[in-house]
């Protein structure tokens, strides 16, 4: 008799058991059950590596599986984007893919489309800032403008190589106020930031954080950022709009993975990233590093890609890069 | 008081046992990391970033300079030992290091490398503790003409690294600019010998070109050389070199780290040159310039001393205006920017602590190598009696994977096998690797420097020589190149007027 008691007790635990796991994650019961691979178009040690390599950090605590990054840098992040294109679309290896992405698209002489891949999550930065070096005499984006106009050509305006971002950012800048520069490139922000600190050219158009250093030490000050409202982080700093400039210039990166990924595994991807973001281990590190990356969800950032592939595909052409 | 503040603010910390206990442990996966063809510093550092969240912001930059500084100390072995340069600014360390291991001198190659590491990375801190801010404004005034120069300095010593025919030597390094024209052009977004390949539009990677033609290179020529090569068995003898001898050679330590120090503060100049630039110049005006390359401790102890000293250089612009000089500073800088402090003047003022670990950690860094380096040179020289045929498939396998590991892709392991190949054939008509890959190193400094130079200038060609640093620099190099020429001229006729 006790015997078949103990029988029925265990028979009942057991189903209690299984209806718990089922109702509770159904068609998850095992996503992930092994490490994701992250893969990062970009070196280490720039930002977007450090973005990921935080985040990655705390998405490991929130999945219960290691979230490995992998760098693989090379044109434009084509490199990168190949491998993630050609993976299998399980969920298990995803891209950190962005604008630079979307560029190279019509730049690249072997594209990866945007359509080999979804987007999981937004991860994105504050838009492009005019930075000048701070020993030229003007203090906002109105006197930078009159100089430009009445000076053709005598704006040297450093970018971080032809077709990268803020070449083409620039470009339609000098298109959009009716100016001229000329255009120096270099390779990457770090020895374009170091020609401008050393006043070797005379503006640039940059994202804030790796030119904080820079701005701390005084040797380059920011006269306007290319946003709609003022960014919550850098109040002091005016959009291009209240200068009298009508442009903005997003600056974006997304979590994604290859086409074909299942719907429930992009969803519950994008849920442990927003909870990785919120989570205020990460706030602080993303405030103190400067990084001032904000988290965006699957629908907004699929919205923001398409805008973005159409405005970039018009710049490439107006620039003559476009390869295909 | 202020400066000196700055010296030991931080010196409480590495009294702590887990701080001592990071900074052995960083140098000793440096020193691996270093040694090892194609596991760069860089990647090692990236590696062990995320480890060091969970530390005070004091002892993860220990621990990250750690892996720093032992990785550029270390290249020089395996440059020694298997004339595989571990990182590429050890090339120029292998030229007499690995001549003097296989005269059955390893331990005493080491000693030297060692040595001269350890002085050079020394100066390199001293300079930067007391020098930095105003080598910090120097440095920023290199601009693109300056650039030029710099890399013409470097060109120029093609011509004295190739060992033998000067012509073939000029030849090696024509190679080397075109194996680096391959790519997507910075200046112009132009694809340049891309054959519709993302992988080639990203260009030839410094590593897998470097390992290949230096590595795989070496193992095909001792595996054709291995069946009448008999190992070398000699003893090991003393590692550390007589105080005369050092004696003797300390002018010239102290002119390649002055050398090493300041290309090291020049933003993207690094190592690799600097080592490259103070060999040559050492050789140039060295009154035995015959005896490089086939063995001399001075060539050594030029190459090291530069490099090293190239460390405390890259701090100068990192600390006082937050311009990475080289990879490593740019993770150095992300690693303090995740922790809120943003280096700089400012940097200075609020956390004088942290500044000063990070000269003292430098200073302790160069201790702990110095230390484990000439304790284990006797055990690293025994690598020279392993046979070839257990030595050379590790080296292969060592090969494939840094170069592998780089990009994590499988083109780079072709770059690898093709560069290897082509190294070995160029070598056997006596095309040496090291202007093959002096040229492709500098080749694109050079290019897009005198581009961007000419771009700012509106294509005015004056402005080389009106700007006072570029001048100053392009003097230079006439100096080196005419210099020795000029000497030996102002000798003889000397010693005619003697007679």
């Amino acid at each position: 008799m006790m015997k078949v008691r103990a029988k029925g007790w265990f028979l009942l635990g057991l189903l209690l058991t299984a209806m718990v796991t089922f109702t509770a994650a159904p068609a998850l019961a095992k996503f992930p059950d092994k490490p994701i691979t992250l893969i990062v178009p970009w070196s280490p040690g720039g930002s977007g590596d450090m973005s990921c390599r935080i985040l990655a950090a705390q998405m490991e605590k929130v999945l219960g599986q290691p979230v490995v990054v992998m760098n693989m840098p090379g044109a434009g992040s084509m490199v990168g984007a190949k491998a993630l294109a050609d993976a299998k679309p399980d969920g298990y290896t995803l891209g950190f893919l962005g604008i630079s992405a979307t560029i190279a698209q019509y730049t690249s002489v072997a594209p990866v489309l945007m359509d080999q891949y979804v987007a999981i999550s937004g991860v994105i930065n504050p838009e492009l800032c005019l930075m000048v070096n701070d020993k030229k005499p003007w203090q906002g984006l109105p006197e930078f403008v009159a100089f430009a106009k009445a000076n053709p050509g005598q704006i040297k305006n450093a970018n971080a190589g032809a077709g990268v971002i803020d070449h083409l950012y620039s470009s339609e800048f000098a298109k959009v106020a009716g100016v001229e520069f000329t255009q120096v490139p270099y390779q990457g922000w770090g020895p374009s930031l170091a020609a401008l600190a050393g006043g070797h050219v005379d503006s640039m158009f940059v994202a804030i954080g790796p030119a904080k250093p820079m701005i701390k030490a005084g040797k380059i000050r920011p006269l306007a950022i290319a946003s709609e409202k003022r960014h919550p982080h850098y109040p002091d700093i005016p959009t291009m709009k209240e200068g009298g400039v009508d442009i903005v210039m997003p600056f974006w990166e997304s979590i994604v993975a290859p086409v074909g990924t299942p719907a429930e595994i992009i969803d519950a991807l994008d849920e442990a990233i927003k909870q990785a973001f919120s989570t205020p281990e990460v706030q602080k590190k993303i405030k103190d590093s400067g990084l001032d990356i904000a988290y965006m969800n699957t629908a907004g950032i699929e919205k923001l890609r398409s805008e973005s592939s159409n405005k970039v595909k018009a710049m490439v052409e107006a620039l003559g890069l476009t390869r295909k | 008081m202020e400066a000196f503040e700055l010296l030991t603010a931080g010196l409480g910390n590495f009294a702590q046992p887990l701080t001592l206990a990071l900074l052995i442990g960083g140098s000793l996966l440096g020193i691996v990391f270093g040694a090892i063809p194609g596991l760069t510093a860089t990647m090692g550092m990236a590696i062990f970033l995320p480890l060091t969240f969970a530390m005070s912001d004091t002892n993860g930059m220990i621990f990250l300079l750690g892996i720093y500084v032992g990785s550029c100390y270390s290249g020089s072995l395996s440059a020694i030992l298997v004339n595989i340069p571990g990182t590429p600014s050890a090339i120029a360390t292998g030229f007499d290091g690995h001549a003097m291991a296989k005269k059955g001198l390893a331990g005493q190659a080491i000693g030297y490398a060692t040595l001269a590491s350890a002085l050079g990375g020394l100066f390199g801190v001293a300079v930067l503790m007391f020098a930095a801010p105003v080598l910090a404004d120097v440095a920023l005034e290199f601009s693109a003409q300056e650039y030029t120069g710099v890399a013409l300095l470097g060109i120029s010593i093609v011509a004295y690294i190739s060992f033998g025919s000067t012509i073939k030597g000029l030849i090696g390094g024509v190679v080397g600019l075109l194996l680096a024209m391959v790519g997507q052009d910075v200046i112009s977004g132009y694809p340049r010998f891309v054959f519709g390949s993302k992988d080639l539009q990203a260009g030839l990677q410094m590593i897998p070109v470097m390992v290949g033609f230096f590595g795989l290179t070496e193992v095909f020529d001792k595996l054709e050389r291995e069946s009448h090569i008999a190992v070398i068995q000699t003893k090991i003898g003393r590692v550390l070199p007589s105080l005369s001898k050092l004696a003797k050679l300390s002018p010239m330590m102290l002119v390649s780290s002055l050398i090493g120090t300041f290309i090291g503060a020049v933003p993207a100049a690094g190592g690799a040159i600097a080592s490259m630039a103070a060999y040559g110049v050492q050789k140039r005006f060295s009154r035995h310039a015959e005896k490089f390359g086939s063995g001399a401790p001075e060539g050594v102890v030029a190459a090291e001393a530069a490099n090293n000293a190239a460390v405390g250089g890259a701090f100068v612009p990192m600390l006082s205006l937050g311009i990475p000089g080289d990879p490593q500073t740019a993770i150095l800088i992300g690693a303090l920017m995740i922790n809120g402090l943003a280096p700089g003047p400012m940097l200075f003022a609020t956390r004088p602590d942290m500044i000063s670990t990070i000269y003292l950690g430098n200073v302790f860094c160069v201790a702990a190598f110095a230390v484990i380096g000439l304790v284990g040179a006797r055990y690293f020289a025994r690598l020279m009696h392993v046979p070839g045929h257990y030595l050379l498939p590790a080296i292969f396998i060592f090969c494939i994977v840094g170069s592998y590991a780089i990009r994590n892709t499988l083109f780079d392991v072709w770059v690898l096998l093709g560069c290897g190949v082509l190294g070995y054939l160029l070598q056997k008509i006596g095309i040496m690797p090291a202007p093959v890959i002096l040229g492709f190193v500098l080749g694109p400094i050079l290019e897009d420097n005198f581009r961007r130079a000419l771009i700012m200038s509106g294509g005015d060609w004056t402005t080389f020589v009106s700007r006072p640093l570029s001048l100053a620099l392009l003097v230079i190099n006439a100096f080196i190149i005419l210099g020795p020429i000029l000497l030996k001229r102002l000798r003889l006729r000397g010693l005619n007027q003697e007679d």
